[in-house]
């Protein structure tokens, strides 16, 4: 049959043209030649109507294996050259890989709130409250109540702003102590971070604004040595380490016994640097138990009622964290330093 | 405070004690120590030696050659031109490569091999002047015997090292603003004997009449005792006595100021001698000045004085600053020879308070407002008395102290139990006895666990007056470090923490983490230039009456000021930038509320064209992490002062019948950019978080999810500029069930649209939550908004 051979030249040819086939895309052209709509083997099946009744099923029968045979020489082909580029990835579609990322969103948390955030969960996990209070406070919170009359000598401590109405900008986070004691119904524990102020020149170690915690926990037995164990704790929390501690003496109208803590310094393990003036402590917190006098202000039974409280500031953590240098990169509004957190 | 340690071992017996162990020790049971200084001495290399041998120079009549025994093989030769050596002797020996001071500071010369007329000398014999550790250049420094040759010759002089004390610290301790008290507490917390002053020390003051004192206020000055001194003689101090004060930072002035200040620096006590000639009638009147009173006081400086200042008077004239400084008229001088010495106890608020108003500090008013025991006086005035007859031997007391009653000391109950409780260990009664008898208190225990402690008469009641003040006295002699360390019991109710702040730790991640905002803090204290950019009027802000940057006076009423300025100090190094502040604003209020705080979240965005719509995206954010919606924009009424006018928007929320306004959003005006020449657009907005958290939080409540897929058809609509996406998104929404999503994702100006037009493309999202959408359904309604656009007047692209 006329038809046969010519089959026959057309799956060699295609056999031979698949073999051939330099990439995907002539592969493609190709099975678009010999398999398409158009090609030759669908024009073929399209004529059988053409052929006479009796040669139509033979001839049915070889284009379709023909069609079957390129078919796999198809499939081979592709397979094949598949392969091939698969192969060739590492060189023909490589990418320079210091090429930059894409640009994320870079935002970032101020570093003080960072720490302060951390602080206020390790005192949530040991249960205590978070309290907040105002920025502009009373006389009668922020000294009288905390037992710092008028003409008190420890009101030269805390160099104070004073406002135009006669109330005064925070100089603690200690008045946060009063409003609780007043509020609250013992017992209770809790921390009042936020924002304080002094009336102090700024330099590199001193600004006028920065932010305190203060720690007040009442019960009816509280003790120095669980003053210590919660100070302790939540340095060796804070700093992933066990941190020393040393307690002494220390003078705070609102707490007595008065004591200081400092903890041993971290940038030079307690040998001594300029970060702790060589001491090997870095002076932390005020602390003590409350004074009877602060009870009796707000109305409590001094008799009845006993608690500790300590405070401290949180740019010196920051400052000894991350070794900054000058405290008033905190409220610098510079974007290099910011982002570095 | 300095705190000379030769001086301190005069009242007990340091000299065993290292310097920097008395430092952590006082630091850890009294007060903090902030330093140990130690004077360096201006010599190296200069040792003990012994003169073995003396022989005649055999060229210079002048000069002796030595042989010296410096604890060497051999012996030193060392010619000496000295008359004042022998054999014998032990003296100091600068050697070979010793360095010796000049008479320029900090400069020294070597000591070398030399020759000397053909002699060989291997060093210098020296006198206390070239060692540069005295005066005397007589002859060649004599040590005592028992000196070994060859040790260093530092090991043979006192050491003269300081203690620095924060004055701080000692607040509460007036008592140990003295050498004396402090000693007693340094002898407390060694287990040392305290020997305090000697007989020698203190001189008996004998029973002759006092001198008119006029005392208009014995409130304001409980104790006054005016001794009147005569066969005085007005000179240098002794040398120990320079010595000593210079070692406590203080100048000598001459013997009678010095015997004072001396008698200051050890019993805490502070003094006046005034020239008996100035003070008429030896009257003595005190009282308080009146006002516009003047006084020029020891330092030259006439002061005007108010009626809460407190003055020493005679009949006639003013005298002094009571308590802080004497006048210039009354002043010990030259040829003085008699005094009227002032030992006197003042209130110590009045002081206080006399000394800030004046704005005049002195060693006396540090003391005085801390509060003095009234008993200090007679120690003061006795020690005084002894220092002026040691340097005037002739000196005569005239008259004398008037009998002077104490207060019955005060005894306080000690509970033994209640020490332990809130010391948190068990301490013995014998050891608190022993704690407290330590320092001076009296204990009687009638065994019921229960102590009677007199308190000493130099402690003040501001000091001790009950019993949480015994057991800081016991807990820091017994050492804090001590007392060991536990937990305390635990609660078991949840923590606690204000939704404002869980509001601001959850909008700060928001904000930082999604939105790209770098947070920053500013001060509270808004300036002068913030109310300009901010159009406020500072009448109505609350004033600081003493501002420390002079330029910041104002408690702020927003945070954008602040954030402006961070815009400033950024731009240039940045192209674009998201910055967001959460703080406090105060406003005045009235009555019972003086004050209205308020928390406000507030951004700046430096985007170039985008920051409008860069400072929009945070602000949605916030409103929808808190589930709220409903918001709506709209043009303000009134244009911020700070916004560009074409540029600015208020956000609205549902809030009872009046919607609240929550926040507003702008460009800044280019008259801002322009002041420090920001070449982008910058956009900022400020939310008033107070009010934010007044609305209840919806709750996220879950929607079942359609059964049915959704048909996205998308469509562009070409407008008139003055035409707003809301205003066709309502016309798109309208009357539409199955539109249930409708998204701008394209606003469009150029080519293929008209000049003074654009083209919004919007994705809408139809949907049939009870079948499934066929095409024909979507194509009815789509023909059917196609005709609502057209009635608009508005054409599809």
């Amino acid at each position: 049959m006329e038809i046969q051979s010519q089959l026959q030249s057309l799956c060699e040819k295609a056999e031979k043209d698949f073999k051939n086939a330099k990439n995907l895309d002539s592969w493609k052209e190709l099975r678009v030649l010999y398999l398409g709509r158009k090609s030759e083997v669908q024009n073929s099946l399209k004529s059988l109507g053409k052929m006479p009744k009796e040669q139509r099923p033979q001839a049915g029968k070889l284009i379709n294996e023909v069609r079957q045979k390129i078919e796999y020489f198809s499939e081979q082909s592709e397979d094949y050259l598949q392969q091939n580029q698969w192969d060739s990835l590492a060189t023909e579609d490589a990418l320079d890989i210091t090429e930059p990322a894409l640009p994320l969103a870079k935002g970032c948390a101020h570093v003080l709130m960072q720490v302060m955030e951390e602080v206020e969960d390790i005192f949530l996990s040991m249960g205590f409250d978070v309290f907040d209070g105002p920025e502009v406070e009373t006389e009668e919170n922020n000294f009288e109540g905390l037992n710092i009359p008028k003409d008190h000598p420890a009101r030269d401590m805390q160099d104070t702003f004073w406002l135009n109405n006669g109330l005064l900008m925070r100089t603690h986070t200690s008045g946060v102590q009063v409003r609780s004691l007043k509020k609250l119904s013992p017992p209770f524990k809790g921390i009042a971070p936020g924002r304080v102020f002094r009336y102090e020149e700024r330099d590199a170690s001193h600004e006028h604004t920065f932010n305190q915690v203060e720690c007040l926990l009442v019960d009816r037995e509280v003790s120095i040595t669980s003053l210590i164990g919660v100070v302790r704790t939540f340095l060796t929390c804070l700093f992933q380490k066990e941190v020393k501690v040393r307690t002494r003496p220390g003078y705070f109208p609102f707490v007595e016994p008065g004591l200081e803590f400092d903890f041993s310094c971290l940038l030079c393990k307690g040998k001594g640097c300029s970060a702790c003036k060589q001491t090997g402590w870095i002076e932390f917190m005020g602390a003590g138990l409350v004074h009877p006098a602060v009870f009796k202000h707000a109305g409590l039974d001094p008799e009845e009622w006993q608690g500790f409280a300590f405070g401290f500031g949180l740019e010196r953590l920051a400052m000894m964290r991350y070794g900054i240098t000058d405290i008033r990169h905190f409220f610098g509004g510079d974007l290099r330093f910011m982002e570095q957190f | 405070m300095r705190v000379p340690l030769n001086w301190l071992n005069d009242f007990v017996d340091i000299s065993s004690m290292d310097p920097e162990e008395l430092s952590t020790k006082l630091t850890t049971g009294l007060c903090e120590v902030e330093g140990v200084e130690k004077t360096t001495l201006p010599f190296t290399k200069v040792v003990v030696g012994k003169i073995m041998d003396i022989s005649p120079h055999p060229d210079a009549e002048k000069l002796q050659v030595t042989r010296i025994d410096v604890g060497g093989d051999e012996e030193l030769q060392i010619v000496c031109g000295a008359t004042n050596i022998a054999k014998g002797q032990t003296i100091p020996v600068a050697v070979i490569g010793a360095r010796l001071p000049t008479d320029i500071p900090g400069e020294t010369f070597k000591i070398k091999k030399s020759k000397i007329r053909g002699v060989s000398s291997q060093g210098m014999l020296c006198s206390e002047r070239e060692l540069g550790i005295g005066d005397d250049h007589e002859g060649i420094s004599q040590l005592s015997a028992e000196f070994k040759a060859g040790v260093p010759y530092e090991s043979t002089l006192e050491e003269s090292t300081v203690l620095i004390i924060d004055n701080k610290s000692l607040t509460h301790r007036s008592d140990c603003w003295g050498l004396h008290g402090l000693a007693r507490e340094v002898a407390a917390i060694w287990n040392k004997k305290f020997s305090g002053f000697s007989h020698s020390q203190l001189a008996v003051i004998e029973d002759v009449p006092s001198l008119d004192v006029d005392n208009t206020t014995p409130e304001a000055c409980p104790r006054y005792h005016a001794l009147k001194i005569t066969g005085l003689c007005v000179k240098p101090s002794p040398e120990a006595w320079v010595k000593k004060l210079e070692s406590a930072g203080l100048r000598s002035i001459n013997n009678i100021v010095d015997a004072t200040n001396i008698t200051l620096l050890e019993t805490a006590q502070p003094l006046h001698a005034f020239d008996q000639r100035q003070v008429a009638e030896e009257k003595i009147v005190i009282r308080f000045a009146k006002d516009n009173e003047t006084i020029t006081t020891l330092d030259g400086v006439e002061r005007t004085l108010s009626t809460a200042d407190l003055l020493i008077c005679d009949s006639n004239r003013v005298l002094a600053l009571a308590g802080i400084m004497g006048g210039e008229n009354s002043a010990v001088v030259e040829d003085t020879t008699e005094i009227i010495l002032e030992g006197a106890n003042f209130e110590a608020g009045i002081i206080r308070h006399s000394s800030m108003h004046l704005g005049l500090r002195s060693d006396s008013s540090a003391r005085f407002e801390k509060g003095l025991s009234p008993t200090l006086v007679e120690l003061g005035l006795k020690r005084c008395v002894a220092l002026l007859k040691e340097s005037c031997p002739e000196a005569q007391l005239v008259s004398g102290l008037e009998k002077w009653t104490c207060k019955p000391a005060s005894v306080i109950s000690l509970n033994l139990s209640e020490v332990n409780t809130r010391l948190g260990k068990e301490i013995g009664e014998e050891q608190v006895q022993q704690y407290l008898q330590s320092i001076g208190m009296d204990c009687q225990s009638n065994n019921n666990g229960i102590l009677q402690v007199t308190i000493p008469a130099w402690r003040t009641a501001k000091d001790l007056s009950q019993s949480a003040d015994l057991i800081e006295e016991i807990g820091r002699l017994h050492g804090y470090v001590n007392l060991g360390e536990c937990l305390p019991l635990s609660k078991s109710t949840p923590s606690q923490m204000p939704y404002e702040r869980q509001a601001e730790r959850r909008i700060r991640r928001l904000l930082s983490e999604r939105c790209g905002g770098v947070e920053v803090l500013n001060y509270s204290f808004a300036s002068k230039q913030q109310h300009l950019w901010l159009g406020s009027d500072e009448s109505h802000f609350l004033t600081l009456k003493n501002s420390i940057q002079e330029d910041r006076p104002y408690l702020r009423q927003s945070l954008l000021g602040g954030l402006i300025e961070n815009l400033f100090h950024n731009h240039r190094d940045r192209e674009q930038f998201r910055l967001f502040e959460m703080g406090r604003v105060n406003f005045p209020g009235e009555g019972e509320t003086p004050v209205l705080e308020q928390r406000r979240i507030a951004g700046i965005a430096k985007e170039g064209e985008h920051s409008f719509h860069a400072a929009k995206t945070m602000v949605e954010a916030i409103f929808e992490e808190w589930n709220l919606t409903s918001f709506t924009w709209r043009r303000p009424e009134k244009i911020p002062h700070w916004a560009h006018p074409g540029r600015v928007a208020e956000v609205l929320l549902p809030y009872g019948k009046t919607p609240l306004i929550l926040g507003v959003l702008g460009e800044l005006h280019p008259r801002i950019l322009k002041e420090d020449a920001v070449l982008s657009r910058c956009a900022a907005w400020e939310i008033n978080l107070t009010d934010m958290l007044k609305i209840k939080k919806p709750a996220t409540k879950f929607s079942e999810l359609p059964k049915y897929p959704s048909v996205l058809r998308d469509i562009a609509i070409v407008v008139d500029e003055s035409v707003s996406v809301e205003e066709v998104s309502q016309v798109i929404k309208k009357g539409r069930k199955m539109l249930v999503k409708v998204e701008v994702f394209d606003i469009y100006r150029g080519k293929g649209v008209p000049d003074n037009k654009k083209s919004f493309a919007f994705h809408l999202h139809w949907q049939d939550l009870k079948k499934t959408l066929t095409d024909l359904d979507v194509e009815k309604e789509f023909e059917k908004l196609i005709t609502d656009i057209s009635s608009k007047g508005w054409d599809r692209r």
